[in-house]
Parts: C-alpha cells; sequence; structure tokens
C-alpha cells in the first residue's frame, strides 16, 4: 500500500475519470467523491469498477441523480441500498457542502444548509497496482510535447537567468 | 456592526482580463494579512540549524511560533552547476530547496529532507511536510554582494535597487503535491486560514535564509535598508493561470473582498485632515515606487511610463479632491478616463489607509465550504440565470477561428498546463475545460423551447454538467468568473497571473512574454527582527525609504 495525500488521490481519480471518457464535470466530481469513499473505509475496487465503466456507470449516474433530486426540495431524501454502486452515492452526498444524516434504515437526508464537510484523513492507503491503472487512465489526457510546445507551451524563452 | 458601503464596481466592469491584469498589491494581499499577523503575534525567529560550508553550502533550520503552532523552514543549498540553472519548470536542480516543516524536525527528519528537497517534484513528502519550494540565485547580484561583504564593503545600491533579491522561486508547492500535507490539514489553524498563508510564510523565511546565506558567504553584515529591500524573485508561468479558473469560489471570495473593501471606502461622507495626509504622502510613495519599476520589455515599460506620467497627474490633484464629499468617490471619478493600471492603482491606494475598515475582510477570503450551488427547477429557469450572469459569454461566435485558436491542455511530459495553437498543434481533442463561455453559450444553444427538469436534460446533454454548474453558482457568487474568452486569440495568460499575484502580494511585474513574468516578493517586508506595530506599512516600497 501507498501512503498518499487527499489532494493526490482527489487529482488522480478526476484525471483518471476524464481518461475514462467522463466530461470535466463528473470527472471533479467523481474525484471529490472518491476521496470520501476511502476515508470511510470504502472499497477500493468500487472505484476501479466506476472508471472501467466510464459513461454507462456511476460516474455519469451519481451527479445525475443528486441534481434531479436536489431540485425538488430544500430538504431531501436518498435511498441508498447495500449495492456497491449505492455506496459510491453515500460518497457523493458527503462531497456536497450539505448536511447528510444517516436514517436508521439506510436513507440519507440531505439540507441544502451549508455545512462545513467533516475533516479527511491524512493519509489515503491505495495499493500501488491500483494507483498505477489510475494513473495510466489519467495520462491518456496529458498531451506530448511537441518541438513547437516545448518553445511556446509555457513561453518561457530559454535564457531566463540573470 | 457591518460598515455602510457603497455600490460595488459589477462583475461585468472589474472580472475582465485587461482590468485583472491590472491590479496591484493592497493591503488584503496574503503577504501583507500574514505580516500583520506576525507582528500582532510579536513572532520570534530562531535558527537552531545552520550547517554549511565557507562555499555556502549545506542546510539549516528556522522555527518560529504561530498561532499555537511550531512551523519550521528547513532549507537546503546545493552547489548548482550554471548550465543546470533555469527557472524553466522543466528544470531538474536548483540552488536551493525548502520545505516547511509541521513542528520542530529532528535529525532524522532533516535527513529525509535533505535527500528530498532537492528532488522536487522527483522526491516523496509525508504530512508534515506542509510546503515545497525551491529557488534559484541571482548569480550576478548574489556574487556581488558576497564579494563587497568579503571585501568589507556594502554592496552597489544601485545594483541592489535594480535587481531586488538574491534568489527567486521557481515553484511553491502545497496542498498536497508530492505527497505534501494537504491543506485541509492546516486551513483552520489559526494564521494559516487565509489562502495561500503557508505558502506565503515560506517565501517570507526563504528570504530570511537567502539573507543569512549571503552574509555567511560574504562574511559580513548587510546594511539594514539594502537587506530590506532584498526580496524574494519569482519565475510564474502558465502553470498558475487555470487556478482562477478551477477555483470560481476563490476567485469571488477574493474579489469580492476587495470590492467591498473599496466600497466601504466609497461610503465615507469625507477624509480627516489626517488621513487626507496619509493619502497623499502614499501617493507620493507609490510615483517613487513606480519610478524604480524598470523592465527590459519596451512595450511593457511604456505602459509603466503612461501610469507613471498619469500617476503624477492623479498626485497633483490628490490634496484637492481629499477634501471633496465622498473624497473616494472623488478620485475614482478622476481616474474614471485614465487606463486601468491607473484606476487598479486607486483602488489599491484608497484601501491602505483604512485598516479598521479593510482588515476583517481578508478573514472572508477562505472558501471552507467548497462551492455551494443553487438548484434549478426547470431549463427554464436555468436559461433566465444565463441570460442574468453570463450575456458576456453569449455574444462571441466560438466557431471563428480569432475566437477558439487557443486551447488548453496538460502536457505530458511535466503534467503542467499549456497553452497551444489550436490549427497549428496536435493535442485540442485533449483540451482541459478553460473554455468556460464557449460551454455555457453551447448549453444554452441545446435548451429546449418547453421547459423541462434539469436532470432530463443532463441526461441527453451529459457534457453540459460543467456548465450548468458554473451558472449554478453565479447567484451566490458574483465575481467567480472572468468575463472573457479564454480560448480567444486575444487571451493573454499574463493578466491571470497578474491578478492571482497581486493577492499574493507581488509587486515589480516584470513580463518575459505573454505567458511567464518574473515579480519581486517581500521587498520592503518587515525583517525578521522587525515585526513590531508598525511592520505593515510596505505597501509599494521604495528603495532606501
Amino acid at each position: 500500500m501507498t501512503a498518499v495525500s487527499v489532494n493526490e488521490v482527489q487529482g488522480l481519480l478526476s484525471k483518471a475519470a476524464r481518461g475514462a471518457g467522463a466530461p470535466p464535470a463528473q470527472a471533479a466530481a467523481f474525484g471529490q467523491a472518491g476521496v470520501y469513499h476511502l476515508a470511510c473505509g470504502g472499497d477500493v475496487a468500487v472505484l476501479s469498477s466506476a472508471l472501467a465503466q466510464g459513461l454507462t456507470g456511476p460516474i455519469i449516474d451519481c451527479p445525475k441523480q443528486i441534481q434531479c433530486t436536489m431540485s425538488q426540495s430544500e430538504s431531501v431524501t436518498f435511498i441508498v441500498s447495500d449495492d456497491p454502486a449505492d455506496a459510491l452515492l453515500s460518497a457523493y452526498l458527503d462531497a456536497l457542502p450539505f448536511q447528510a444524516t444517516r436514517r436508521s434504515d439506510g436513507a440519507i437526508e440531505v439540507t441544502r444548509t451549508v455545512f462545513q464537510r467533516p475533516d479527511l484523513p491524512a493519509r489515503l492507503q491505495v495499493a500501488e497496482d491500483v494507483l498505477a491503472g489510475w494513473k495510466a487512465l489519467a495520462a491518456r489526457t496529458f498531451v506530448p510535447e511537441t518541438e513547437q510546445s516545448r518553445r511556446a507551451g509555457a513561453g518561457a524563452g530559454l535564457t531566463d537567468n540573470d | 456592526m457591518t460598515p455602510p458601503q457603497a455600490p460595488l464596481r459589477p462583475p461585468h466592469e472589474v472580472m475582465r482580463l485587461t482590468r485583472m491584469g491590472s491590479m496591484f498589491p493592497s493591503r488584503l494581499s496574503f503577504l501583507r494579512v500574514l505580516i500583520r499577523r506576525l507582528a500582532t503575534e510579536q513572532v520570534t525567529v530562531t535558527r537552531p540549524v545552520w550547517e554549511m560550508c565557507e562555499n555556502g553550502f549545506g542546510h539549516a533550520v528556522y522555527a518560529l511560533d504561530l498561532g499555537g503552532h511550531t512551523y519550521s523552514l528547513v532549507a537546503v543549498s546545493t552547489d548548482l552547476p550554471p548550465e543546470m540553472r533555469t527557472d524553466r519548470v522543466i528544470a531538474e536542480a536548483w540552488d536551493s530547496a525548502y520545505v516547511l516543516y509541521d513542528g520542530v524536525p529532528d535529525a532524522g527528519e532533516i535527513a529525509r529532507i535533505c535527500a528530498n528537497a532537492p528532488l522536487q517534484e522527483a522526491g516523496r513528502f509525508t504530512e508534515r511536510d506542509l510546503v515545497l519550494s525551491r529557488a534559484n540565485k541571482s548569480v550576478r547580484l548574489f556574487a556581488h554582494v558576497a564579494d563587497s561583504l568579503r571585501a568589507g564593503k556594502q554592496p552597489d545600491a544601485d545594483m541592489i535597487r535594480k535587481v531586488g533579491y538574491l534568489m527567486r522561486t521557481t515553484a511553491v508547492y502545497g496542498n498536497g503535491k508530492f505527497g505534501i500535507a494537504d491543506r485541509g490539514l492546516i486551513e483552520n489553524r489559526p494564521g494559516l486560514e487565509g489562502p495561500f498563508a503557508a505558502e506565503m510564510l515560506t517565501v517570507w523565511m526563504i528570504r530570511t535564509f537567502t539573507h543569512d546565506l549571503v552574509e555567511h558567504v560574504g562574511q559580513g553584515r548587510l546594511d539594514r535598508h539594502l537587506k530590506r529591500h532584498l526580496g524574494i524573485g519569482n519565475s510564474t508561468g502558465l502553470g498558475m493561470a487555470p487556478f482562477l479558473v478551477t477555483h470560481p469560489v476563490l476567485l469571488n471570495n477574493w474579489m469580492l473582498a476587495r470590492e467591498t473593501a473599496l466600497a466601504r471606502v466609497r461610503a465615507l461622507a469625507g477624509f480627516d485632515a489626517q488621513t487626507s495626509l496619509r493619502l497623499q504622502q502614499l501617493g507620493a510613495r507609490a510615483q517613487a515606487h513606480l519610478a524604480e519599476w524598470l523592465v527590459p520589455d519596451p512595450a511593457h515599460q511604456g505602459r509603466i511610463d503612461q501610469l507613471c506620467t498619469d500617476w503624477d497627474a492623479v498626485c497633483r490633484a490628490l490634496k484637492k479632491v481629499c477634501v471633496a464629499p465622498y473624497p473616494a468617490n472623488a478620485l475614482m471619478a478622476l481616474v474614471s478616463d485614465m487606463s486601468e493600471d491607473v484606476q487598479e492603482l486607486m483602488v489599491s491606494l484608497l484601501l491602505e489607509p483604512f485598516g479598521d475598515l479593510v482588515d476583517g475582510l481578508a478573514d472572508c477570503m477562505a472558501d471552507p465550504f467548497g462551492p455551494v450551488p443553487q438548484y434549478f427547477s426547470d431549463t427554464d429557469a436555468l436559461r433566465d440565470a444565463v441570460a442574468t450572469h453570463f450575456s458576456w459569454a453569449l455574444a462571441p461566435d466560438y466557431t471563428a477561428r480569432d475566437q477558439c485558436r487557443q486551447f488548453w491542455y496538460v502536457s505530458e511530459a511535466k503534467q503542467e498546463p499549456r497553452l497551444g495553437q489550436r490549427f497549428d498543434e496536435p493535442g485540442a481533442e485533449l483540451e482541459s475545460p478553460l473554455d468556460v463561455a464557449r460551454r455555457i453559450k453551447a448549453m444554452y444553444a441545446d435548451l429546449p423551447a418547453r421547459a423541462q427538469s434539469v436532470s432530463d436534460f443532463l441526461a441527453a446533454f451529459p457534457d453540459h454538467v460543467m456548465a450548468l454548474e458554473r451558472v449554478q453558482l453565479a447567484g451566490r457568487y458574483p465575481y467567480a468568473e472572468i468575463h472573457d474568452n479564454l480560448i480567444a486569440e486575444t487571451c493573454l495568460p499574463i493578466d491571470m497571473l497578474r491578478c492571482k499575484l497581486s493577492f499574493f502580494g507581488a509587486s515589480k511585474f516584470d513580463p518575459k512574454s505573454d505567458r511567464w513574468t518574473r515579480i519581486t516578493l517581500c521587498q520592503g517586508a518587515p525583517l525578521r527582527d522587525e515585526l513590531t506595530d508598525a511592520a505593515d506599512d510596505w505597501w509599494l516600497p521604495v528603495f532606501g525609504a
């Protein structure tokens, strides 16, 4: 296992989701949800599975479901089953700036009152091979250098000392 | 009680690239906020470790207590062959490397940092490491100062004035990069709550190290007024620009705090004699500062020269206008027909004497909650919100080549933001989503004639979620968006850099292209033994003043 920062995981998951074909907003939301999922002891395989499903899985469905439900009322209830995909929905709700309260029946009530999100741990533990898989997906979003981009892409000249 | 305030300048006036690219540091800049905090706590900086050879290579540790926590700067100075010295992000070695450490590092931790910090992005760090940075010497000035001190004399004052720093940072990393601590771990700590507070603390401590290092190598003491003028240089490129787009709430909070501060000053019916005199003194200081702001680029120097001319006229009128009713309004009216450079300098000037009205707003510049969206009942409500807040985004024809000539991307080699030419370079299919305006217009065009639920709309158009999310923020965060097309051929990233850097407290902008700039941080800032109640009076510093 490798100890990584929350921001590293969030950034990597967002880029991996982009690499898996997700639009930018859904990819960013997946990154945020991913760290809450791991912080709560969630199975890392759920995240890798979501990435593998690309445009047909929770990376697209969870934000859509949240938009749909949240627009209905100031206080809404999400029904969350034991299904692994629902575990990810729970993490998406934790990532919102609203208070999410878990009921005894498993449902989650979200009230549109601004709420400081719970603290996240200092480190998240992710297996090296899992990180490698996410990095491979993320790498799909990077643009290889060309001579022109080396010269002009960052805008710096060749001489920059004084 | 909240002070009265005049109307805010509207976002369509403030959030334009050219105006953002004309901003100056102010008393809301993060370095100023930090220095006030250090002074309030009467912070003492110690140097428990100094393991440096006679040529200035080795390591040092500095420590201070702030808000009930101890922080240490571990500085590592290495012998860098001249051919390896470059400020570009592609560099792999630097004259010096730094870690701001949470606590006091023991020998094992110092050894770990000394092994990893010089590697920078290739190293690996822990949650005790709060900030990672590196800096290169201004070889010419560093050698001159050391040689002068060694010869028993002070360095050439003119050279100190012209260069203004002994070292330039080329990166200051925070928030979890390469394994360092996430911002979430320190964002509630007293003194570090503000944006980039830990990074600014690091920069200020690095400046102290550069002073000590040159005195160590030169075996002499620099005069205090020379030392105070030696800040920290910085080279900043495109990597910083997308931040303002990807952090809309922070951008809003920074700009809103500044605009609110201005509105509070504009609400004052009159200035007393002392305030009027203070404004005139500060205006004159700005005059002298501008006269010392010399850059090699003829175009930018021409802009500074024009600013000097216009500002001279402003200063001549200051005394008279300061006694007018609502004098801040009168001063803003005075410069309303002048360049945005003059107008934004006036904003910074007007904030300066009014710490009691302004300084508390610094507490509103962080983002403790994250974006809080407004949910729309249906697509008609969404359409109305676009029309209300994004008319500026609907105007351009994004299919025209000049309106989409540039594309932002992340480079494979350094995983850093870059800007490409869409019709000349490969990679546009991997474009980073900084094309907010184009996305808003595309979503607007796809909205149905008859109202439907937003979720049904998104089911049909999942690519529009990002545009929707930006619109969902607009009501609550009016200054969250740059009201310009960031992929147009006219987009100059340097404007975004200057906006962000002015909030850091940077001065002496020295653009090297439209994509990167040199700046100076901490120039004129108090030294470590000058953290008194009057420590914060260093807006637009003047050499030798």
